[in-house]
C-alpha cells in the first residue's frame, strides 16, 4: 500500500475540524483524482500525506510506514521520493526557471552541470523551452505553474501530489498538463491529482476520492 | 550537497539584513577588541602596581628636639641594623635629610621655617617577595629592641588606586561579555528577521527533503561570509585606535605609567575577539535555523 488512511481526523488550532473519519488505502502505480468543492480539505488532506500536518487522530501510513513512528532523520529520504505541486507553486523568487525545477536534484546531491542537460529537455516537455532562463516574476501564472510541475517530477518520484495544478492555466493548457500527468502516471509514478474543475474529472476514467463536509463519500452519495 | 548557493539571497541583499548585520558586526567587534585590550593592560598595571606597593615600608625615627648628633646616628644605624636582621627584609636605605627636605620643599617656601623644621628621619624598606610582614608587628619589634618608631605600609593610600584599576579592569571584563550577549542577541534577531522574509524558501527546501544541517549550512554561508568581513574590520578600527591611544600617550611620556608588558600577550588576546564573535555569529545563526526548522514540524 502505498498511502493509507485509518480513521483520520485533522483538526486547526483554531478548533475547526475539516477532515473527519478518513479511510483510504491507494494502490501504487495508479492515477486519483481527489475533488471537492473549494474549502473541502484537498489541500490538507495533501499535506497529511506529505507530513505537513499530523493527524489528530487516526494513523496515516506513506510507502508502508507509520507516519507516527518515523524519526525526525527519516524524514528527507522519505520526503524525496515524493513530488509536490503545490497550490501556489513555491517558487524560489531569485532563481530562474531552470534553476527552479533543477532544486530537488540539487538537494539530492547532483552538481549543476550534471543535471542542466535533463532539466532543459523536461522544460521543454512541459512547454517552457525559451523560458528557461526567466526569473519567476517575469513568468505568467500558467507559465509558473508549469515550472512548478517540472520541479515535481524532474526526480521521478514514487508519487506526485499535484494540487489543483491546473488552476492556472486554459482549458487547452489543461489538456496538456492532464496528458503530461497521465505519460507520468503510465511511466510508474502514482499520481494524486488534486482539482475542484468537474469537468476536468469527467472526461478521465480515473479513480476519485471525493471530499464533502470533511467526510469521504462514494459516488453513488455524490449522484444523490 | 550541491545546492544552489544564492537560495537565501533574497533577505540579505534584498532586505538589506545583510548591511544591517554588518554594521552591528563591527562596532560589535570594535568594542570587544577595546575592552579586552584595556582588560589586558589593566590588570597587568595593577598586578605590578600592587605588587610595588605591597613590597615597599617606611620607617620614621621621630624627631626629638636638642637630642644630641652623636646619639641620633647611634640610635639610626641601630635601627637599620635591627631592620637589616629581620628576615622579611631584603634591603634598608636611609632617605637623606636633603631627601626629606627636596620632599617638602615643594609644600614649604620660607627656606629658614624649612631649616628649623623638626624633620624624621626616614628609612625606605625593601620587603623581600613573598613575605608577608605586617607594618603593626614591625613597629613593635622596633620599638623593643630599639627605640621610638613609626612603620608606614604604602599599601594604605594606594590601596584606592589599586582598587580603581581593578575596578577598570571588572568593567572592561563586564563589557566584554556584555558585547558577547548583544553579539548573540543581534544575529539571533537578524536570523529571524531572515527566516520570516525566506519562510517560503526554507519551508519548500524542508518538504523537497532537504536535511536540516544542508539548509542549515546554506544559511551558515551567508552569515559567514558577512562575518568574517565585519570582524576583520572592526578588529582593524581596533587595532587602529589602540597604537593611536599609545602614540599620544608616549608623547606625552606616560607610557611609563602603563606596567611594562607584553604586547604580543595584548595581540593575542585582542585577537581573540573578532575570531570569538565571529564564530559566535555563525553558532548563533545556525542554532536559530536549526530551531526554526524544529517548530516546523
Ligand atoms: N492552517 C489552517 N488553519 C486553519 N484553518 C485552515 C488552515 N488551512 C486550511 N484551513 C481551512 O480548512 C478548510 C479546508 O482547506 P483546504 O484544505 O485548503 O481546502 P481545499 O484545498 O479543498 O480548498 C478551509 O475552510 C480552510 O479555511
Ligand atoms: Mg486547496
Amino acid at each position: 500500500m502505498l498511502v493509507s488512511f485509518e480513521h483520520v481526523s485533522l483538526r486547526y488550532p483554531c478548533g475547526r475540524t475539516v477532515l473527519d473519519d478518513i479511510n483510504l488505502a491507494l494502490m501504487p502505480g495508479l492515477f486519483y483524482f481527489l475533488t471537492g468543492a473549494s474549502g473541502a480539505g484537498k489541500s490538507s488532506l495533501l499535506r497529511l500525506i506529505y507530513q505537513m500536518e499530523k493527524p489528530s487522530a487516526g494513523r496515516v501510513t506513506l510507502f508502508d510506514r507509520d507516519t507516527a513512528q518515523l524519526y525526525r532523520h527519516e524524514y528527507p529520504a522519505l520526503r524525496r521520493r515524493l513530488g509536490i505541486v503545490f497550490q501556489d507553486f513555491r517558487l524560489v523568487p531569485h532563481l530562474s526557471a531552470l534553476e527552479n525545477a533543477a532544486l530537488p536534484l540539487r538537494l539530492a546531491g547532483a552538481e549543476r552541470l550534471d543535471v542542466e542537460q535533463h532539466v532543459k529537455e523536461l522544460l521543454q516537455w512541459v512547454g517552457l523551452g525559451d523560458r528557461l532562463h526567466a526569473l519567476p516574476s517575469e513568468l505568467s501564472g500558467g507559465e509558473q505553474q508549469r515550472v512548478s510541475i517540472a520541479r515535481a517530477i524532474v526526480n521521478k518520484p514514487r508519487l506526485l501530489l499535484a494540487d489543483e495544478p491546473t488552476g492556472n492555466v486554459d482549458d487547452e493548457s489543461a489538456q496538456k498538463l492532464m496528458h503530461l500527468f497521465l505519460e507520468l502516471n503510465k511511466m510508474g509514478t502514482t499520481v494524486i491529482f488534486a482539482t475542484h474543475q468537474k469537468d476536468l474529472v469527467r472526461r478521465y476514467a480515473k479513480p476519485i476520492l471525493r471530499l464533502r463536509g470533511g467526510r469521504l463519500i462514494t459516488a453513488r452519495e455524490e449522484a444523490a | 550537497m550541491g545546492m544552489p548557493s544564492n537560495l537565501f539571497a533574497t533577505a540579505f541583499s534584498q532586505q538589506r539584513l545583510g548591511l544591517m548585520f554588518s554594521i552591528i558586526m563591527v562596532l560589535m567587534v570594535y568594542l570587544g577588541t577595546l575592552a579586552i585590550a584595556a582588560q589586558a593592560v589593566l590588570a597587568r598595571t595593577a598586578l605590578t602596581w600592587g605588587y610595588d606597593l605591597q613590597s615597599r615600608l617606611t620607617v620614621e625615627i621621630p624627631f626629638i628636639p636638642d637630642e644630641d648628633p652623636l646619639l641620633k646616628a647611634t640610635k639610626r644605624d641601630k635601627m637599620i641594623a635591627a631592620l637589616r636582621a629581620m628576615p622579611e627584609v631584603a634591603d634598608v636605605t636611609l632617605i637623606k635629610d636633603d631627601e626629606t627636605r627636596r620632599l617638602l620643599q615643594s609644600w614649604i617656601d620660607d627656606a629658614a621655617l624649612l631649616d628649623a623644621l623638626p624633620l624624621p628621619q626616614l628609612l625606605d624598606v625593601t620587603v623581600k617577595v613573598g613575605a608577608a610582614l605586617e607594618p603593626d608587628a614591625m613597629q613593635r619589634a622596633l620599638v623593643k629592641q630599639v627605640g621610638e618608631a613609626q612603620v608606614y605600609s604604602h599599601a594604605g593610600w594606594m590601596d584606592k588606586l589599586f582598587g580603581f584599576l581593578t575596578g577598570l579592569g571588572v568593567i572592561a571584563a563586564v563589557m566584554l561579555v556584555l558585547t558577547a550577549f548583544a553579539v548573540v542577541t543581534v544575529i539571533s534577531v537578524v536570523c529571524r528577521a531572515a527566516l520570516v522574509v525566506q519562510h517560503d524558501t526554507i519551508e519548500l527546501l524542508y518538504f523537497m527533503g532537504a536535511p536540516d544541517h544542508a539548509i542549515a549550512k546554506q544559511f551558515q554561508k551567508h552569515i559567514q561570509a558577512l562575518a568574517i568581513p565585519a570582524s576583520l574590520i572592526g578588529f582593524a578600527l581596533a587595532v587602529l585606535t589602540i597604537a593611536m591611544l599609545v602614540f599620544m600617550l608616549s608623547s606625552l611620556g606616560g607610557l611609563s605609567l602603563i606596567a611594562p608588558l607584553s604586547w604580543v600577550t595584548v595581540g593575542g588576546m585582542m585577537t581573540l575577539i573578532p575570531v570569538g564573535g565571529a564564530s559566535l555569529a555563525i553558532v548563533a545563526a545556525r542554532v536559530s535555523l536549526l530551531k526554526h526548522l524544529r517548530r516546523l514540524g
